[in-house]
């Protein structure tokens, strides 16, 4: 049976935006989502994320949310040589290799002191749905978990 | 099964990567600007480039004048000779209708699976691509993707010359007896195409896909969603062009695109023209159209009239 309450935990998070960064209550909410599928088995939360996606209802709302998420999750090289990047959807602004041919595996969330941002926005996709199951077994085999912070110490106020 | 693909770096780009599938436009997260036609859009030099005029008037206009004449597919000269194949008599008799839309229809279907229209540019779209007989054998549905766009930030005006960014294909893997291939089954839809939306700009942008159906023994083993080819000398494989996500893609025309294809070809598109210039969001416009219009897939009833609002390029 799939944990309705992960799968609720992803839909409430606020969606890759087009035009700004996330707040810091709506990163809170990331890494507290994040935490929650660590914690979880994770046949779990492959279960998770196809109903996430299959709820999806033509928005494309929790593509953007899961892509983000996985990128919260996992402790992703900011430089890899551009042959470990697997594409699992086809956004229309996957950054080029730089002169080196490499590439930052979490793009589009860079991490600073404990503290996730935005590098870039959401401009669209192409082609099939965002393949986050794959994603997330791909990552689990090749990278470990972040060291999360507190979500508190995101939040504001 | 191989999943995820790796981006290929050493492919042989034909634009540099950024330019050919990047829409210029701003981006509200860096500090440098883009261009995004202030220039009005010049001519680009490079290769790999085309410009064509097509105002959504200009492109309706030309829609209509070319199904008042004829019927045929500057695509497909060779085929218009052809005799229809499984066409139902009903339909193929119909006084009205065309041989090349009658077997396009009946063959090789696009269907719109959802649709969301958002402000400034924003849309998205999901079509379900299916053959409506079983394929006779494993072949691929090869989609070309050609985006034409004109942004400008206000107050510059958007030229009305569109630049045409260098066409991808991009592959789905059909086995023998299926309609659909695999990722459909899964995902209920084949194909998508969405963008946000572009404040204080104004322009247009057009994602067009032609789609046919070929056999593998034709194209050679593409490989799949996810999964590279067998053939190690191939121009395909996840990730050659990254806005396709994991399906076999390549930005090399394949030597057999022009060739007969056992489907299609079929036509699906997604374009907003908008202008958000005004100080006044009630005065902001972003008119959306697609192909094939909603509902337009059913087949034609006997001795009706069956017109698509094709588009194709000069």
């Amino acid at each position: 049976l799939t944990d309705v309450s992960l799968v609720q935990a992803v839909s409430g998070l606020t969606p890759w935006p087009s035009d700004r960064d996330l707040s810091g209550d709506e990163w809170a909410d990331y890494v507290d989502a994040a935490r929650r599928l660590r914690d979880a088995e994770p046949r779990e939360v492959t279960r998770a994320l196809g109903a996430a996606l299959a709820a999806d209802e033509g928005t494309g709302d929790n593509e953007r949310r899961l892509f983000v998420l996985l990128r919260v999750l996992f402790d992703l090289p900011r430089s890899a040589p551009a042959a470990q990047r697997l594409v699992y959807k086809g956004w229309v602004n996957w950054p080029a290799p730089d002169d080196r041919d490499e590439v930052d595996l979490g793009w589009p969330v860079a991490w600073e002191d404990d503290r996730p941002r935005l590098v870039a926005a959401f401009e669209g996709s192409m082609g099939p749905r965002y393949a986050a199951v794959e994603e997330y077994d791909s990552f689990r085999e090749r990278f470990g978990f972040r060291a999360l912070p507190e979500p508190s110490a995101l939040r504001s106020g | 099964m191989e999943m995820g693909v790796a981006l290929d770096s050493a492919q042989p780009a034909v634009d540099p990567p950024q330019a050919t599938r990047t829409p210029a436009r701003p981006s509200p997260l860096h500090s440098q600007a883009t261009a995004s036609c202030r220039d009005g859009c010049a001519r680009p030099s490079g290769g790999g480039h085309a410009v064509r005029s097509d105002s959504l008037a200009g492109l309706l206009a030309r829609a209509v004048a070319a199904r008042a004449t004829t019927d045929a597919d500057p695509h497909e000269p060779a085929e218009a000779a052809e005799p229809l194949r499984d066409v139902p008599p009903a339909i193929a008799d119909g006084p009205q209708i065309s041989r090349m839309s009658d077997r396009r229809l009946q063959r090789l279907t696009v269907t719109e699976h959802s649709f969301k229209e958002g402000k400034c540019g924003a849309r998205r779209v999901e079509w379900i691509f299916s053959l409506d007989k079983p394929a006779p054998e494993d072949g691929y549905i090869v989609q070309q993707i050609d985006t034409t766009q004109s942004v400008a930030t206000c107050p510059t005006v958007a030229s009305a010359t569109t630049v045409a960014v260098s066409p991808f294909w991009e592959a789905w893997l059909v086995k023998k007896g299926d309609k659909v291939d695999w990722t459909t089954t899964r995902d209920v839809w084949t194909d998508g195409s969405e963008r946000s939306a572009q404040p204080s700009t104004n322009g247009q942008l057009d994602d067009f896909g032609t789609i046919k159906f070929f056999a593998k023994s034709v194209t050679g083993d593409l490989g799949d969603f996810g999964k590279k080819s067998g053939d190690g000398s191939s121009d395909w494989s996840p990730g050659k062009e990254p806005q396709s996500g994991g399906l076999p893609s390549t930005r090399t025309k394949p030597k057999w695109w022009d060739g007969t294809p056992v489907e299609g070809p079929a036509f699906r598109s997604a374009k907003a023209v908008w202008n958000c210039c005004s100080s006044k969001a009630s005065e902001h416009t972003n008119v959306v159209t697609r192909i094939p219009a909603p509902g337009v897939p059913t087949p034609p009833k006997s001795g009706s009239t069956w017109y698509l609002p094709w588009t194709w390029f000069d």
